[in-house]
């Protein structure tokens, strides 16, 4: 009851404040009143009478502001006062809130937009129905540290899991990022599309907007293969046609149908890049083939932990069963893990190096308002007088520091927006990383309040810390005369720009290392010659050039003439100067098979995999490609001679280390799984690096005249694959079109998938470590120019509280130059000591991070390297020099009696 | 020696003894403001001495918990004045908080006396 009534009371004061206080004021007056009225009636004079009424009373400003008290509201008025006057001071110097505020905001903005990719990354659910519950089932080699044993599932396996797990809803098996070739009526387009079991749709929550989703009917054998589309590919490839559903497309010269649409709010796996899910509708019994993914959901109320140990047990029973099972074993891991796990580190240090920039945003700051509060001292001292405690003169200035922060965070909000937007839509791998979106939602507004409030703190709180300790006697003494600020101010000043110069330095270092690694890998020698040369990715497509031969497709001797008729045709093009046929391309991906050396090849599973390649015997000539021993192809390898091949250095190093390889033979396991050829080293040629910031991958090369029988898995074992890789003596995008209509000329039915200029391989390859450098790169300026603006402001300060000394130095006879020299001779050590600690700093991370983050592509440039940082070092030194210097010069150039009398 | 108040407490006993000593004051009928800081003086024979100014926190704190109530009425001279008033809760507690403080006296001085006797 009593709570209620002095709730009611305090309410009603507040609502009505002004008449409370009046009528408190009125109390007073009259109180006053009646007692002097009783000191006159007693005999005394009246101004004595008031004198003694006075005297009796006390203080009646703190009588007042007691009794105020007492309502309890008093924080909110004093807040708002202190907030008014907060702002008040602010808007007079906007010079001051404008640096600050952008400081703050650009520091915070940073740091949110990192945090908000860190959230879609670790905190935010998966936009799919139940998302804790969906994990991601993996093989996994036992004996082999993790991650690099986890491997994917085989299609027996899978069905054996399917029957054998009770833990699971649904468990689903997918096979994506696949390219396509879609063939439609006028051309030939690549499509990225993804194989789905029918338990993938329901699993995710999917809807189908046009049509339906796979059903298990689709699976049956003997239909056409079902096809969903994307919305994005609907709209992209038939332009939102109606009637789509239910027609046949052209995947690699094989019809499907389509049977839906998917709705476009769907997030996709890998981003808005997939444009369709054909059914997996055939069976393979190769429990080695361990190439497809696995993804499931849990029964509720279970754990991944009793999950694993359920899967456990059935891999266990599995490896027994099976042969090719022994040895491995099973990994359930969220699906989070599956989707990000690759981009966590990477971005884990992107959001640290985003805090570095907060930090020395809010040193910035801090320093700033250190500077102010130099010549705040009267007012502080003023208050101090009037009776303000040392809490009360703090929690003022900790609500100016609150103000900013705020103010800085608005800021920072609609930076974090815009950083994230573009950010997304210009990373090469935004779309993948952006599944549902990257959004400011709670999580990231609620971050984003938790950092204005710790960094209101940490800058606001020194300096309030400093500033409320006033020295009352000497602040209000000497009117007009602004004291020189004591050793105490200078110290903090000086840690303050210290701690700046070794944050900045720290994240120009790292910027500086990625750009130069980056530089690096552009430049690197990829092995060949990749000046105007030009791949062409084929498919030749009519049965004719394909027979079969046992559960294998083989090119028939039509397809070997139509080739080389096709070879001669290019070569013949005015500006050609050669033409040579490369299987995967140089610079792209390879097919690898396993690969013995010295011996039969006795297990699939353990040998080592290596790139194995046809190519024409132009190939190595025109590539520049340099032969180190023996031979390379001839006319004189074919069909007939003994199989032959042709290897490069690292596959020598690798398999060969310490003998001569020519004349040696090699086993390589084909692709049926049972059929083993045996072919012979006749040369090595040097190493081509297919990416360039990794070492070139080991690479047997044969003859296309030899090309083995091969099994190409999924849809296109129908179509021969050919790379024509010319050499032109002009720029080759220009020549691209001619080459194709000869192309066609020759063989009407070809498909051309892609044609590429080898320099643009190169250039995409650098796409991610570019793209990571110009962030870096943008970042690493802001902190440089945060840097300049910090020891700017702190000179500037410097200079203005010391103009009165100046002027009497000069007026003493000190030249300008000793004057630019006094004020420097602050200001420099400061900033070596910063760099001194930086380069610590630097050289202590980059031992940590090479360990943790060796992924990160750092081979060709080691983290400690001395140019760079040296580089680096002398940047930020010159920066903060020139920063000080420009008010330094402002003082030399001080006119003495405009200081002596103005201070 | 009156405690002056920097904050609304909410604590539950008086605080300290001037607000025991306002509630005495108005047990024998209602007065302003003044003439309860005059009482105050001369009942206690001038030992207890206040600047008038920090009873104007006691009794809004009184009033907010509902112990005294007041309304604005003429004094003897004719002024403005506003009157206190004792309410049912607050006699209440005057007699609760009487009989705290008489057995708090007496221990301190059963305390003090064993010193005073040596010191004798």
């Amino acid at each position: 009851m009593r709570w209620w009534d002095e709730c009611r009371f305090r309410f009603a004061r507040l609502l009505k404040r002004r008449e409370a206080e009046a009528d408190l004021e009125d109390e007073i007056r009259s109180h006053i009143e009646i007692e002097v009225q009783q000191n006159i009636d007693s005999g005394m004079r009246p101004e004595e009478a008031q004198w003694a009424a006075r005297l009796k009373f006390g203080n009646v400003t703190l009588a007042h502001e007691d009794s105020r008290a007492q309502w309890g509201w008093l924080w909110v008025e004093r807040l708002w006062q202190d907030l008014r006057c907060a702002a008040r001071m602010f808007a007079k110097s906007p010079g001051f809130t404008a640096t600050a505020v952008i400081s703050l905001g650009l520091g915070m903005g940073a740091t949110t937009a990192a945090f908000s990719l860190l959230n879609v990354m670790f905190f935010r659910p998966l936009p799919y129905p139940g998302p804790d519950r969906l994990v991601e089932v993996l093989e996994r080699e036992l004996g082999k540290p993790e991650p690099d044993s986890l491997t994917g599932v085989s299609m027996p396996t899978y069905r054996d899991w399917k029957a054998q797990s009770r833990s699971f809803e649904s468990l689903a098996q997918v096979w994506d990022g696949i390219p396509f070739v879609l063939n439609q009526r006028d051309r030939s387009v690549e499509v990225l599309g993804g194989f789905v079991t029918p338990e993938y749709f329901p699993m995710l929550g999917a809807r189908a907007c046009r049509g339906r989703l796979l059903a298990p009917e689709d699976y049956l054998p003997g239909r056409k293969t079902a096809v969903v589309l994307s919305h994005a590919s609907w709209q992209r490839l038939f332009g939102l046609n109606p009637s789509v559903v239910g027609t046949s497309l052209r995947l690699e010269g094989k019809p499907h149908e389509v049977v839906g649409v998917m709705c476009p709010e769907f997030p996709t796996f890998w981003g808005e890049k997939v444009d369709l899910w054909i059914a997996l509708n055939w069976q393979v019994e190769n429990r080695a083939l361990r190439n497809l993914s696995v993804i499931g959901r849990m029964k509720p109320g279970t754990s991944i932990r009793a999950v694993q140990a359920e899967m456990d047990v059935i891999a266990s029973r599995l490896a027994k069963q099976y042969p090719q099972q022994e040895g491995f074993g099973v990994r359930v891991q969220p699906l989070r893990t599956y989707l990000y796990g690759d981009y966590q580190k990477r971005f884990l240090a992107f959001f640290a190096a985003m805090v570095l920039v907060l930090l020395i945003a809010s040193t910035n700051v801090a320093n700033l308002l250190l500077a102010r509060g130099a010549g705040r001292e009267k007012e502080m001292a003023v208050r101090a007088s009037l009776g303000a405690g040392r809490p009360r003169l703090m929690r003022q200035l900790l609500t100016e520091s609150a103000l900013l922060s705020c103010l800085g965070m608005a800021l920072g909000l609609l930076v974090a927006h815009a950083g994230v937007r573009l950010g997304v839509r210009f990373s090469p791998e935004g779309a993948n990383v952006a599944t549902g979106g990257v959004s400011l939602d709670w999580r990231v507004l609620g971050f984003a309040a938790l950092l204005a409030f710790l960094t209101g703190w940490l800058f606001g709180w020194f300096p309030a810390l400093r500033v409320s300790r006033p020295n009352l006697n000497e602040s209000l003494k000497e009117a007009g005369r602004r004291p020189v600020a004591g050793h105490g101010f200078w110290r903090t000043q000086t840690v303050l720009v210290i701690a700046q110069t070794a944050f900045s330095l720290v994240l120009l270092a790292g910027a500086g290392l990625m750009i130069h690694n980056v530089w690096r890998q552009l430049r690197v020698t990829v092995g060949c010659n990749t000046e105007r040369v030009l791949q062409i990715y084929t498919q030749l497509t009519r049965s004719e050039y394909m027979e079969k031969a046992g559960k294998l497709n083989r090119m028939t001797p039509k397809a070997g003439l139509t080739i080389q008729a096709i070879e001669a045709r290019i070569k013949a093009i005015p500006g050609v100067i050669g033409v040579g046929l490369g299987g995967s391309g140089a610079l792209g991906g390879c097919y690898s098979r396993p690969i013995s050396a010295g011996g039969p090849l006795v297990s699939r599973d353990r040998a080592q995999r290596s790139c194995y390649d046809p190519v024409s015997p132009a190939y190595f000539g025109m590539l520049d490609i340099p032969v180190l021993k023996g031979r390379v192809f001839s006319e004189s390898d074919s069909k007939q001679s003994s199989p032959v091949a042709v290897i490069n250095e690292s596959f020598a190093k690798r398999y060969f280390p310490r003998e001569d390889p020519v004349g040696k033979t090699v086993d390589v396991g084909l692709w049926d799984d049972t059929d083993v050829e045996r072919r012979e080293i006749v040369g090595v040629v040097g190493d081509v690096r297919q990416r360039p910031w990794a070492a070139a991958a080991p690479a047997l090369y044969y003859p296309y005249s030899q090309l083995p029988p091969e099994f190409r898995f999924g849809i296109s074992y129908e179509h021969l694959m050919v790379t024509f890789v010319v050499r032109t003596a002009t720029d080759p995008a220009r020549m691209a079109p001619v080459v194709g209509r000869v192309l066609r000329e020759v063989a009407p039915d070809i498909l051309v998938s892609w044609n590429v200029t080898m320099n643009d391989i190169r250039w995409w390859s650098t796409e991610q470590p570019r793209f990571y450098g110009w962030v870096l790169a943008i970042f690493a300026a802001t902190a440089l120019v945060l840097v300049a603006v910090g020891v700017f402001g702190v000179t500037s300060y410097t200079v203005s509280q010391r103009t009165h000394e100046i002027g009497i130095r000069m007026a003493l006879g000190a030249h300008p130059l000793h004057v630019l020299r006094l004020i420097l001779r602050n200001g420099v050590p400061q900033i070596l000591i910063g760099l001194a600690i930086g380069l610590g700093g630097t050289l202590a991370l980059a031992r940590f991070l090479e360990a943790r983050f060796a992924d990160l592509r750092l081979e060709e440039v080691k983290p400690t390297d001395p140019g760079t940082l040296a580089v680096v070092c002398l940047l930020v030194a010159v920066v903060a020099a020139l920063a000080s210097l420009i008010p330094a010069r402002r003082a030399a150039r001080t006119d003495p009696m405009a200081a002596l009398r103005c201070a | 020696m009156p405690p002056r108040s920097n904050d609304a407490g909410r604590i539950e006993l008086l605080q300290g003894p001037l607000d025991m000593l306002v509630l005495r004051t108005l047990l024998f009928g209602p007065m302003h403001g003044q003439a309860i800081a005059n009482s105050i003086e001369h009942t206690s024979d001038d030992a207890l001495r206040i600047d008038h100014g920090s009873l104007y926190p006691a009794l809004q704190r009184l009033q907010m918990r509902g112990w005294i109530a007041a309304r604005w009425g003429t004094s003897e001279n004719n002024r403005r004045a506003k009157y206190y008033r004792l309410t049912a809760e607050g006699k209440r507690q005057l007699h609760a908080e009487t009989s705290k403080w008489e057995r708090l006296t007496a221990a301190v001085v059963r305390i003090m006396r064993p010193a005073q006797k040596e010191t004798s």
